[in-house]
């Protein structure tokens, strides 16, 4: 295109910016306006020609950028990607893996005419289902997580207790052991008679004679930091690896001032 | 918006909408770059937010885009697209629980409302700056014309004189009219062109 053309198809331009074309010929005017569309020179003209009217009538409005025409197009090609890649789900199969989706929408982006708007702040509305599944994901696995965490709870409900039989048999064992040491020592039959208590988590005799307070304490202690760590035990994850802190040390206290008792 | 030749601005635009209906969505950008200030503009009486005020003019002309198809021309162009400007400026204060302002218009008496001039305090300092960049290469632009171009583009654009009552004005034919207006708009672009260019790719 010279000079001379391209001034006559933009004053042609500027008089239909005017609203002062020639109607009747409607042939010049698809023509010009064709190449207005098409031709990024001609459609800066328009551009320029309107942005002084606006300047001029004082209808500029500061919060339009100069590249609000291209945000514009490249929002209405994005809500068309989405309108026909939501189409195509309806009609086609249910069933479309994420790649393929990527693939297809990026493929509509190729053979767009409109150029991506790189300044858009909205996010791009095809990662809208993308980032709708990520979400629903993420919640299906604290869901899961969360049900994990709490069944062995459950299921410790019945296995603490067992524990706590089992533990409680060897604690009456150990207790029927040592009172039977006792017993031998000091060459007394004795019958002893142990209950237990406190569902399974404490030890005592009701025999006031054959009762040492010292390994009654010790006992209870080393049952109920037992069965802590059993129930920790049951937990998923990191959390079976630490340990409690035993907060029964009376019998260790007890220990240690019978012990310092002697040794005086 | 100019007061001359409302009849041929009606099938200006109908002659672009044609097009858009026709598959030519080039054409819906020279009818965004024509209106895109007056819509703003109009949103700007119901939403304060420069922000805002992009972001709705923009959900505006997609929403214009899409009821295109449907657009018969039995109405203007430009009175189809303040209504949905407006119901949409509407829904958007709804959305965010604000109540529309008093000052609301309706589509009839939108296209005569005087621009917002107190809208300056609303926009942020770098598009005051280019605001005010623009507008003083316009008017430098035109105080730096020869007398003629000058006194046709005034009369047109601040007038809004028709090509013939400049003609008659001017004592010259309607010819010379449109020359001078096109030669005094391609001088003012000539120093706008690289001011648009260089806000262009600064806000890119």
């Amino acid at each position: 295109m010279n000079n001379n053309d391209t001034n006559s198809v933009k004053s042609a331009l500027s008089a239909f910016a005017d609203g002062e074309h020639d109607e009747k010929d409607n042939f010049a005017l698809n023509v010009m306006v064709e190449r207005a569309c098409h031709d990024k020179d001609l459609t800066a003209t328009w551009q320029s020609a309107h942005l002084v009217r606006d300047v001029l009538q004082a209808d500029y409005h500061p919060a339009i950028p100069v590249d609000f025409t291209a945000r514009v197009s490249a929002a209405i090609a994005r809500e068309a990607d989405f309108d026909e890649y939501a189409a195509d789900i309806e009609s086609g199969p249910s069933v479309v893996s994420l790649t393929d989706a990527r693939d297809r929408i990026a493929s509509r982006r190729n053979t767009s005419r409109r150029e991506a708007d790189r300044t858009s702040r909205r996010p791009s509305a095809l990662w809208r289902p993308v980032a709708g599944l990520g979400l629903a994901a993420s919640v299906a696995g604290a869901a899961l997580l969360f049900t994990q965490l709490q069944q062995p709870d459950a299921k410790d409900g019945v296995q603490v207790a067992d524990a706590g039989v089992v533990a409680s048999e060897q604690a009456i064992q150990t207790a029927a052991s040592t009172q039977q040491n006792l017993v031998d020592s000091d060459a007394q039959v004795l019958q002893a008679s142990v209950r237990i208590g406190d569902n399974g988590t404490r030890w005592r005799t009701d025999n006031d004679v054959t009762r040492n307070e010292a390994i009654e304490q010790r006992l209870n202690m080393l049952l109920t930091n037992h069965l802590e760590d059993a129930s920790m035990g049951r937990v998923n994850g990191m959390i079976s690896h630490s340990r409690v802190v035993g907060y029964d040390t009376t019998g260790f206290q007890s220990s240690a001032t019978e012990s310092g008792g002697q040794s005086e | 918006m100019g007061e001359g030749s409302p009849v041929s601005e009606k099938s200006n635009d109908l002659a672009l909408v044609r097009k858009v209906q026709a598959g030519d969505n080039r054409a819906f950008d020279l009818l965004v770059l024509k209106y895109q200030h007056k819509i703003a503009n109009l949103v700007s009486r119901f939403v304060k937010d420069s922000h805002e005020v992009q972001d709705v003019t923009q959900e505006a002309f997609i929403k214009a885009y899409k009821g295109l198809k449907n657009f018969r021309g039995d109405s203007a162009f430009y009175t189809w697209l303040y209504r949905i400007a407006i119901n949409t400026a509407k829904n958007h204060l709804v959305a965010a629980s604000r109540r529309p302002t008093d000052g609301s218009v309706d589509s009839d008496e939108a296209e005569y409302f005087e621009s917002a001039s107190g809208l300056r305090d609303i926009a942020d300092p770098h598009s005051e700056l280019v605001t005010d960049q623009i507008t003083e290469t316009v008017k430098t632009a035109i105080n730096g014309l020869p007398a003629e171009l000058k006194t046709a583009i005034t009369l047109r654009e601040l007038k809004g004189l028709s090509y013939d009552e400049i003609a008659e004005i001017m004592e010259c034919p309607i010819g010379t009219v449109r020359s001078r207006i096109f030669r005094a708009r391609d001088a003012i672009d000539q120093q706008l062109r690289p001011l648009i260019d260089n806000t262009g790719s600064a806000e890119a």
